[in-house]
């Protein structure tokens, strides 16, 4: 018997609870071979992709998903994850025999593996093999033993002459990756580490770029996050929350103007409070709301509407000044799909930001002004007429439009109310009235909205069962759920008499379809007297 | 080419106790009218004449002379006359002298024209497996255990004797399974058996095993399942025929088709030579003291193998490098 309680995903990886004949383990976990061993599916889910009807016939299934193959061949893999992780949604645990060593822990929880087993290490000790956190060496030609985990720092050298020390040590790393793992998922870094974790193994650098190009409408990659967002990698280009963005950013983007002025991005964040980003400002005072700004980065190109929204909070990259051929062309590519809402556009750009600006001008067909100092971009700014517009109003315009699909000026509006921002950049909030509506929740890149009736129109609205919510909304208190909520998401939440908002922590499939485990972290409720 | 056999050689085989020369003729035949099992590397060739097939048996005789045994493998059946003729098969039992070995699948068996030709007959039956689900659905036989034991009762009833084949660990079994299955099927068609052959899988070029081993979702069997197999089944047949005499005793014997091999029967490669030449010498003397005490550090990698494979369902040691 097989119990799963998820506290948190991140991603495909979940962090949790299995409970399997009556002995809980925390997930992603390691879990001795032997208490596993009685786990038969028959074939391997490979055969699946060779001969598919005989596959039919001979898999068994079991309650626990033995996600078996071998990790030879990145495009069957993913293709198999691609089979189980997201066309098929059925909820499952996945375990992955004899498939963990030391090294790829971390990474196999990223594609969605829950647990894990001590096979290998075993197998490996008895062919003498040391496993490390980058790979497997063969114990008998390592000069110096370099591990100081317990049976290391207690036995030394005698651990890579001895198999059974050998065992310990391989496991003991084992388990150490497991929890660094869950960690990780708790501080909503995973991401980030197996970026450059893949580096050590062709295999997983070309899976995760295959698997990145899976897309699917539930995939459970997080919107918004309060993890800062590391951009080092050909993959960062390609992460879920990166794509996500800059094709949200198109969607709904209706800039105030038809004059764009581009600008470099800068190491602090928001763009706004860094010393260049208000040296600009500065100079155009009283005259820039005149004109829509769009910061290029690599890989981001933020409009200045989204600068709150995530990842463009809260990111960093590598910065050399020089350029790859790669992220000039990705960058401009995603500056043209936004300059196309413009009729005049300037660039107070250098460098490779002034090759994205040209090359992005010139796929266009716009002729792009270079501003080579302050001077002219005040004179671009200035001839460009009078059209004001308040700039925190549209962010909050902006970012509803993109995280609730519904802009919550209009609907505010629709109800005949005034609207008014207060606070301190980046800390605003949105009043109607005395009533506080929405603030922007900087730590997630997100807005955080203050009622409850607003979700009625989104898809982030989950009903639940007649109960008061106080602190967690469990799975098995779930009615029904969007299967667009994604983890990490601001959900409305409504039941017959108490309704509030909260963030999920799970799919909103999987808080249908679970019945345990947490759903929503509530943030503030209210009676449904609706 | 089609007037040369595809192999001829020389070996040892056990008469009445006895061990003497037996001539080993592979015939080259138009091919097994099945062909359709997975492991099967046997293309067909092209129409081979009656004339054809004289002049392949004259090549080996002119080479080695005609032994006490002859043993002649078509890779089908040698009684489907559309595999041998009538004439080509009479031509063969007027050149034996004590015995004569050959193979059939069930359905040809009653299709046998040389009972009491003076001669003792050995007819080999590709079993495989007593299992019929794991033979139908794994292997793809196309016959029945119900079918292999009216075909073997036959022969019996002719005087004639049985050579059971088994095929050690067939695609989708693990290590663990196929051990069991061996053992099993060993003990079912014990009493049919004059001698029950193991064959652990060779994984031919351009074959449906084939893929599933490059897929690595398949590991041809350790050279110590072959031999725990076999130390069962002697023990098995010892306590089936204790009270008999030595004479009626089954014959278990193994032939490590490419041992050693990653595509064959195989170990660590540190011991294959040693493991493999001892089922060998097992196999003619029938002296299990030839397997005991074999020693390697990878039996106790084989034994770990064995159980997380029945779990994992495909090469485990491949994934820390190995093979």
């Amino acid at each position: 018997m097989m119990s799963y309680n998820i506290k948190l995903r991140d991603g495909f990886s979940k962090l949790g609870v299995v409970k399997i004949d009556g002995e809980s383990f925390q997930t992603p976990g390691v879990i001795p071979f032997e208490k596993l061993k009685n786990l038969n599916s028959r074939v391997s889910l490979k055969l699946k992709i060779i001969d598919e009807r005989r596959f039919e016939v001979l898999r068994v299934k079991s309650e626990i998903f033995i996600f078996n193959t071998p990790l030879d061949n990145p495009f069957d893999f993913v293709s198999l994850l691609k089979d189980y992780l997201l066309n098929n949604k059925e909820f499952r645990v996945f375990y992955a025999p004899a498939m963990a060593t030391a090294y790829n822990i971390p990474i196999l929880s990223y594609f969605g593996m829950d647990i894990f087993d001590t096979a290998l290490a075993e197998l490996a000790a008895e062919l003498g093999i040391f496993m490390t956190e980058s790979g497997n060496i063969n114990a008998s030609k390592i000069k110096e033993n370099f591990c100081h985990c317990s049976i290391c720092e207690k036995e030394g050298e005698e651990v890579l002459k001895n198999r059974e020390l050998l065992k310990e040590h391989n496991i003991n790393l084992m388990m150490s990756r497991a929890k660094l793992t869950r960690e990780l998922i708790r501080r909503g870094e995973l991401r980030n580490f197996i970026e450059s974790e893949v580096k050590h193994s062709t295999f997983y650098t070309a899976a995760l770029r295959l698997f990145d190009g899976c897309w699917d409408k539930e995939h459970p990659f997080q919107r918004f996050k309060k993890s800062k967002a590391i951009f080092c990698s050909q993959e960062s280009f390609s992460r879920s929350e990166v794509l996500y963005f800059l094709k949200r950013v198109e969607e709904v983007y209706e800039p105030k103007t038809k004059v764009a002025l581009v600008l470099p991005c800068s190491a602090k964040k928001p763009y706004l409070l860094s010393k260049t980003h208000s040296k600009i400002r500065q100079k155009l005072k009283g005259i820039n709301k005149s004109v829509n700004e769009i910061i290029i980065s690599s890989p981001l190109v933020t409009p200045r509407e989204f600068e709150l929204c995530y990842p463009a909070c809260n990111y960093d990259v590598a910065v050399t000044g020089s350029w790859g051929e790669d992220e000039v062309e990705f960058v401009s590519k995603k500056l043209v799909s936004l300059l196309k809402n413009f009729e005049i556009v300037g660039g107070y750009v250098s460098g490779g930001y002034r090759k994205v600006f040209e090359r992005a001008c010139k796929m266009a067909g716009i002729d792009g002004i270079i501003l080579d100092d302050l001077e002219e971009v005040k004179k671009f700014v200035e001839k460009m007429g009078e059209k004001h517009f308040d700039l925190y109003l549209e962010m909050f315009k902006a970012v509803s439009n993109y995280q609730f699909g519904c802009d919550i000026l209009s609907w505010i509006d629709s109800r005949k109310n005034k609207v008014k921002v207060k606070g301190k950049y980046p800390e605003i909030e949105l009043f109607c009235g005395k009533n506080r509506v929405a603030r922007f929740d900087v730590s997630r890149g997100m807005i955080d909205i203050y009622i409850p009736d607003f979700f009625k129109k989104t898809e982030y609205k989950v009903e639940i069962e007649d109960f008061k919510p106080k602190g967690t909304i469990f799975a098995a208190g779930v009615k029904k759920a969007d299967f667009s909520i994604k983890p990490g998401d601001l959900v409305g939440f409504f039941g017959e008499n108490w309704k509030g908002v909260g963030i999920a922590r799970i799919s909103g499939r999987e808080m249908e379809d679970l019945n345990e485990g947490y759903a929503i972290d509530v943030k503030r409720v209210e009676k449904n007297l609706s | 080419m089609i007037d040369k056999p595809v192999s001829c050689w020389v070996e040892k085989e056990r008469l009445n106790s006895k061990i003497v020369d037996c001539l080993t003729i592979i015939l080259r035949t138009r091919g097994c009218s099945w062909r359709k099992c997975l492991m099967c590397g046997f293309s067909i060739s092209a129409n081979v004449s009656e004339d054809d097939l004289k002049k392949q048996i004259d090549f080996a005789i002119s080479k080695y002379g005609v032994r006490d045994v002859v043993k002649i493998f078509t890779s089908g059946s040698f009684f489907d006359d559309r595999e041998v003729s009538r004439g080509a098969r009479d031509y063969v039992y007027s050149l034996v002298d004590k015995k004569l070995i050959v193979e059939s699948r069930p359905e040809y068996v009653f299709n046998c024209d040389c009972f009491d030709l003076g001669f003792e007959l050995e007819v080999g039956i590709g079993l495989e497996t007593s299992n019929d689900f794991i033979r139908n659905v794994c292997i793809n036989k196309g016959f029945t255990f119900e079918d292999y034991e009216r075909a073997a009762e036959y022969l019996i009833e002719n005087k004639a004797g049985v050579r059971t084949y088994l095929l050690l660990k067939p695609p989708f079994l693990s290590e663990k399974e196929a051990i069991e299955d061996c053992i099993q099927s060993i003990k079912d068609c014990l009493k049919y058996s004059r001698t029950i052959s193991i064959n652990p899988v060779y994984i031919p070029k351009n074959t449906y095993i084939e893929k599933l081993w490059k897929a690595k979702i398949y590991r041809p069997p350790w050279l110590w399942s072959a031999v725990k197999v076999l130390r069962r089944a002697f023990s098995e047949i010892k306590s089936k025929t204790n009270n008999k005499t030595n004479k009626n005793e089954v014959c278990i014997i193994c032939d490590p088709v490419g041992a050693g091999s990653v595509r064959a029967v195989h170990n660590c490669g540190k011991c294959d030579k040693d493991i493999s030449s001892a089922i060998r010498k097992f196999s003619i003397s029938q002296d299990i003291k030839v397997l005991e005490n074999l020693k390697c550090s990878c039996e106790k990698t084989w034994r770990k193998y064995v159980n997380v494979e029945n779990t994992a369902r495909f090469n485990v040691i491949s994934e820390l490098g190995g093979e």
